[in-house]
């Protein structure tokens, strides 16, 4: 596979996570992470 | 009397009821949606990128009804973060409110993907989770913006979420029935809501029963293994209630439904019944034809929120072991007139509130924009929240 193509959501999570230009609460970032993760599970 | 004294109250006549002594006031509830944008005459759409203007909108309800307890009672779907991730199995329905979940639209598998299902469920999954989060098939480059667009949009669906849970609880005294950390949910119901669909799954229990078996076999395999690390003595308090609920259920014969559901929700949950942990089991079509069976769990560890069966058969069959949340139905608050929906209301007071055993709700979600006419729901709540202190 590409390695553009080989990632997981949890990569994209972890990068998100780490990423201060969305949110710059590292807390607020692990909360929506957590909410997005939980949301997810119902779909 | 302060709202922690209030809150304090309810959760005691949630026990009482649901214990078979008459509480001081019979719990009123309901199980609330996206209803409260009609009454509150907004569409939900025009509101859901503010979370102030979502909250201001929904609580407005709140001044006509009074509830002890809510089932539910948020928004129980973040649509944008779904779309942002490529998934559109839920929309906004077309009267801008209520959250439609699409099952035709959804990417199920086929028939001929059980063997790789039974093979390796959890890669399986992963799978079935990428194909139907069509986010996640782009390139990492075009997919991260996108996963920063849904986590923006779960911020402001939250953040509303949380300002109506916290009105609720802390203005207007209300407790939640459910949130025991326990639940089960049937692995076959994964086949029917998540994995192979509905109408294919049922199909397949006549077809290849014994695929469907091997199938449910390591779907449930995570979930008894969590039930057999938990002590059930660390989870015996009477609220809040733990919770099952019919999805598949109520399609199955009798002995269907002992073989993939109540034979196993009983070996794993009357452990913690027995504890003294509450169960509430949200009806999705009828309990009658097995309601028999719930007299082998415990007296009063069961509340049923029933939907399309006759609420006076049920008491007949279990209304003296178990606890039956019933009162109005939907039917009668869209169509009825404000008389017929108080007297029905009088009539179930009158025969399940003696001795306890008796929550009052509506039998379906308050959802879309006709699900409810304002003047019957006002009327309702206000006879039973009199009613409720007889």
């Amino acid at each position: 596979m590409n390695d553009e193509y080989d990632y997981s959501l949890d990569d994209l999570l972890e990068q998100a996570q780490n990423d201060t230009s969305w949110e710059p609460d590292a807390a607020k970032r692990a909360e929506m992470i957590g909410a997005l993760r939980g949301s997810l599970m119902m779909l | 009397m302060s709202v922690e004294s209030l809150r304090a109250e309810r959760i005691q006549n949630i026990i009482d009821a649901t214990s078979f002594k008459e509480p001081k006031k019979i719990p009123v509830g309901a199980e609330v949606i996206s209803w409260p944008f009609s009454y509150a005459g907004v569409r939900y759409e025009d509101v859901m990128d503010d979370p102030q203007k979502t909250f201001e909108a929904y609580i407005k309800y709140f001044d006509v009804v009074d509830f002890d307890f809510v089932w539910g009672g948020t928004l129980n779907t973040a649509v944008k973060a779904a779309h942002a991730m490529g998934n559109y199995s839920y929309r906004i329905g077309d009267d801008g409110t209520v959250i439609i979940h699409l099952q035709p639209e959804i990417d199920y598998m086929s028939a001929d993907d059980y063997p790789d299902l039974i093979a390796d469920p959890v890669a399986f999954n992963n799978k079935m989770f990428k194909q139907r989060n069509t986010t996640l098939q782009l390139p990492r480059e075009q997919a991260y913006p996108k996963i920063i667009e849904a986590l923006k949009a779960i911020g402001v669906f939250k953040t509303a979420n949380d300002l109506i849970s916290d009105y609720m609880s802390n203005v207007k005294g209300i407790v939640p029935i459910t949130g025991a950390p326990i639940g089960y949910f049937s692995p076959i119901n994964t086949l029917f809501d998540s994995l192979r669909g509905m109408s294919d799954t049922l199909i397949d229990l006549k077809r290849r029963p014994d695929t469907v078996r091997e199938a449910v076999k390591v779907l449930g395999a995570a979930n008894r293994a969590r039930f057999a690390s938990l002590n059930p003595l660390d989870f015996s308090e009477p609220y809040p209630l733990g919770s099952t609920g019919y999805h598949i259920e109520c399609f199955l014969s009798p002995e269907l439904f002992d073989e993939f559901f109540f034979n196993e929700f009983m070996e794993l949950c009357m452990p913690f019944m027995e504890a003294g942990l509450k169960f509430f089991i949200k009806g999705e079509g009828r309990f009658i034809n097995t309601i028999d069976r719930y007299r082998k769990l415990p007296k009063g560890s069961c509340v049923f929120m029933l939907d399309q069966d006759d609420p006076f058969e049920i008491y007949k069959a279990i209304g003296d072991w178990h606890t039956v949340a019933t009162g109005i139905t939907v039917d009668l608050l869209q169509m009825g007139t404000v008389q017929q929906c108080t007297d029905y209301v009088k009539r179930c007071f009158d025969t399940f509130a003696p001795g306890g055993g008796f929550i009052f709700m509506p039998n379906k979600p308050l959802l879309c924009a006709e699900d409810a006419k304002p003047e019957n729901l006002i009327a309702v709540f206000q006879t039973a929240n009199q009613l409720s202190l007889q």
